[in-house]
Formats: C-alpha cells, sequence, structure tokens
C-alpha cells in the first residue's frame, strides 16, 4: 500500500509543480532564432561592422596625403587619397560590376606612414566595398559617390580627422555626416524604377525642402535643407543603393543632397 | 482506499487496481477529477510554450501588439482544451463500451467511464516533459511527443484490463474495442480528401 501511495503522491505532486513551470515558461522567450532569422529584414545602413579605424590627426600633425587601398577578395582594389586639408578621396571600381560578397566580414586594416612624403597608408583588405564613412559635416565641402563610373569621391575642406568605417552589406552604401548624435537626422532616400522616395527622420525642427523630378529616365532629387542653429552637431544619413549617383553638399549650414539614378 | 493509493497503484499493478476500481463502485467524482486536473495541466503547459514561441516570433518579426494577442488566444485555448478532454474521455469510453458489446461482452458503461477517468493520470508523461521546455524547448517538444505516445499505450494497457474485467471478453476484442476508436478519430480529419473533387 505504501508504494501505490508513494507512487500517487508523486505523480500528484509532478503534476502540481507543472503549474507554476508553465507560468515560468509563458515568460521565456523561446530561442527560435534558426527558425526565424529568414522573417528578419535587412535595415539598410544597419550592416554588420567590418572594422573601425580612427585616423587621429594629432597622430600624423604634417600629414598631407591620405591613401585608402581598399582590396576585396574578389582582386578589386580601391584607391581613395587626401590631400592635406582639401582632401580627395577617390575609389575605383575596376571592371564591371562588383560580386559582392557577404560571406566575409573581415577587414584586415594596416597604416603605414611615409614621413618624406607625409603620406599616410591605409590597406584594408575587405571582401565587401560598402563604405560607411564618417565625416564632420562643419569641414565637409562636398561628398560624392558615383558609382556609374565607379568612382567614389570625397571632396573636404580639411584633413578627415574622424572615424573611417568599413561595414559589409549588400547592395547599400552608407554615408553617415555628423557628430555623436545619432539617429536624430535621418534621411532615409530610395529610388524604385526611377521614383525616388525621401522618408526623413527628425524629432527637432527642421526646415526641409524636397524636390524631385524624373527627366530623361534620370530620377533628379534635391533637398534642401536649413538645420536649426541649436542642432548643426545633428547627423545626416544617407543610402542609397550602388548602381545610383548621390552628391551633397555641405556649406555654412545648409546641406543641399543631389541625388539621381539612370 | 484513498485517491492517491488508488491513482499510484494503477501505475504500478494496473490489473489489481481496475478490478478494485470496478467493484469498490466509487464516486463519479474522483474520475472526473483526474480528467479535469492533468488536462488542464497538460493544455497550461502547451499554452505557455506556445505563447512563449509565439511571442519570441512575433517580437523578432516587430510585431508585438499581435505577439500580445496571439498570447491571450493561447490563454483561452486551456479552458478549450480541458473541455476537448472531457469530450475525448465520454466519447472514447462509449465507443469502447459498444464495440466491447458488439463483440459479445456484457458490462457497465460507468464502469469503464470511471476506470478511463482515473486512467488519465498517464497525461503525466508529456505533462513532465514541460519541465525541460526552459533549458531546450526543442528536446522538450520532440520529448513531449514521444511521452504523448507513451502515455496513449499506457492509457490503453490500463485499460486493456478494465475492458476484459468489465466485460469479460478476450484480449483480443478488448484490446480492439480500444484501438478501434482511436483510428476512427484519427481518420476524421482526413475525411474531407475522400469528397474532394477530382479530375
Amino acid at each position: 500500500m505504501e508504494r501505490e501511495l508513494a507512487t500517487g503522491l508523486i505523480i500528484l505532486i509532478l503534476a502540481i509543480a507543472a503549474i507554476p513551470a508553465a507560468l515560468f515558461i509563458s515568460t521565456q522567450k523561446t530561442d527560435i532564432t534558426p527558425i526565424i532569422d529568414w522573417a528578419i529584414p535587412q535595415i539598410p545602413g544597419e550592416g554588420i561592422l567590418v572594422k573601425q579605424e580612427t585616423i587621429n590627426r594629432s597622430e600624423y600633425p604634417r600629414l598631407k596625403k591620405l591613401v585608402l587601398n581598399l582590396r576585396g577578395t574578389n582582386g578589386v582594389t580601391y584607391i581613395s587619397e587626401g590631400y592635406g586639408y582639401i582632401a580627395r578621396f577617390e575609389a575605383y571600381k575596376g571592371r564591371g560590376i562588383i560580386p559582392f560578397n557577404l560571406d566575409s566580414y573581415k577587414a584586415d586594416i594596416s597604416k603605414s606612414y611615409n614621413e618624406t612624403t607625409r603620406t599616410l597608408s591605409i590597406y584594408i583588405d575587405a571582401s565587401n566595398v560598402i563604405l560607411k564613412i564618417y565625416i564632420d559635416p562643419t569641414l565637409a565641402s562636398e561628398i560624392s559617390i558615383n558609382q556609374a563610373n565607379g568612382a567614389l569621391e570625397l571632396s573636404l575642406d580639411s584633413l578627415i580627422n574622424t572615424d573611417l568605417r568599413i561595414e559589409g552589406l549588400n547592395t547599400v552604401i552608407r554615408l553617415d555626416l555628423g557628430y555623436t548624435r545619432v539617429d536624430d537626422v535621418s534621411w532615409n532616400i530610395d529610388i524604385t524604377n526611377g521614383i525616388a522616395k525621401v522618408n526623413i527622420t527628425t524629432p527637432t525642427e527642421i526646415d526641409m525642402n524636397i524636390e524631385g523630378s524624373v527627366l530623361n529616365g534620370l530620377a533628379e532629387l534635391n533637398l534642401y535643407g536649413t538645420i536649426n542653429k541649436y542642432y548643426t552637431n545633428q547627423q545626416v544619413r544617407l543610402y542609397a543603393s550602388t548602381d545610383r549617383s548621390l552628391t551633397f553638399r555641405v556649406q555654412n549650414g545648409n546641406i543641399v543632397i543631389n541625388l539621381s539614378t539612370g | 482506499m484513498r485517491y492517491l493509493e488508488l491513482i499510484g497503484g494503477l501505475a504500478l499493478y494496473p490489473e489489481k487496481y481496475v478490478t478494485i476500481i470496478v467493484h469498490e463502485d466509487r464516486s463519479f467524482i474522483e474520475p472526473l477529477f483526474t480528467v479535469l486536473f492533468f488536462q488542464g495541466i497538460l493544455a497550461t503547459i502547451f499554452s505557455a510554450a506556445a505563447s512563449s514561441i509565439v511571442n519570441s516570433v512575433m517580437n523578432a518579426a516587430a510585431a508585438p501588439a499581435l505577439a500580445g494577442l496571439l498570447s491571450s488566444f493561447m490563454a483561452a485555448l486551456v479552458p478549450i482544451a480541458t473541455a476537448l478532454g472531457l469530450f475525448a474521455w465520454f466519447i472514447w469510453s462509449l465507443a469502447t463500451h459498444i464495440l466491447a458489446k458488439l463483440f459479445g461482452g456484457s458490462g457497465d458503461y460507468i464502469d469503464l467511464l470511471k476506470v478511463m477517468g482515473y486512467t488519465w493520470f498517464t497525461l503525466i508523461l508529456p505533462i513532465v516533459m514541460g519541465y525541460i521546455y526552459p533549458l531546450s524547448p526543442l528536446i522538450s517538444i520532440a520529448a513531449t511527443g514521444v511521452f504523448t505516445l507513451a502515455a496513449l499505450i499506457w492509457f490503453i494497457y490500463i485499460n486493456y484490463h478494465a475492458v476484459k474485467e468489465i466485460y469479460g471478453i478476450p484480449g483480443a476484442e478488448a484490446l480492439l474495442s480500444l484501438i478501434i476508436p482511436i483510428i476512427i478519430l484519427a481518420t476524421i480529419p482526413f475525411l474531407p480528401i475522400a469528397f474532394l473533387p477530382r479530375w
């Protein structure tokens, strides 16, 4: 009889103890990442950070020229150069369309400085070609990306002395301008079938005019914005697909963005 | 005889304790409680696990509002699943009773209903598998499936003795009386296929 009673008691206790167990389960987050991974959208511009490199101007007080070598695993080399206080960056695509390789997220970065030529060379070995460049907007006078001819150009009023980041992402080039107040102001530009759409997100007051037109198969979009003087340090974030060209200027607190696609 | 001894006895010595249940003329309340209790707990665990999965999926898909809604729906499934268990108890015992009679047996439906009700404790097997859910959801779900099948076999084994005892029919007929209703029940969802238009 004792065995039966003990068995019955164990069954009852196990069953009753399942009630708090069920309550505990309901509060648990089930790790279902492998199952729903496909459902998580890739957010443009939120790619995986490959490597961050800071070029500190104080380390190279006599720096005159900055050379950026970006090498993809497919052998394509990108070369960017910056000269003194008026920097110029150029990246060449090489031949044809660049096959993006998302398999490799690591970039091997090395730097060498030549005091004689006052040139800092940065060698980046990365399989991906998405650049994320942080530039002080008050220093930048013009930035342009022209994927039509394969060149990436950055013209600056001053030498870049902030972060240079390289990100891997599928088909999006991301440019971030600004200081540390990330996401205060953002422009998200999307071009589909020749129609440019702009999403502007800002929690602060900002004067912005958008003009868009489609002429001869080219979608052109001009954004004229004046950032409130109290928020001059806000970040401007632009996204553009690699087959579009994008230019914008920062002049005296005014931002002029020109975007076109063919 | 006390309730817990009876449950433990059915688990350890089913043949002996089936006979006791049949001949002691026990109250209907205890088997009813057993069905509601074990079925309710199992439904609660399933609901909690489903709610956890739904929450994770929906939150990952940036739809927390939908996650809340579906979680509420999962909670509402507990009484529904419990009621379904109650329904299954009545239907299964009735179908077994009819088949046992067709096989030439003579016995009381209420006796079988009582034994089957007590036997609902076999759901403790899948219930226990719920404990390991927080540690490994996938293993828990797989183990619950296996242990539900084990509980079903255990359930049939105990009631096999009950049908033999109550109706006085041979073992093969007793087993068929229990299994045929499950087979019929399992084929019901597929019946509409037979009526699908063909070309």
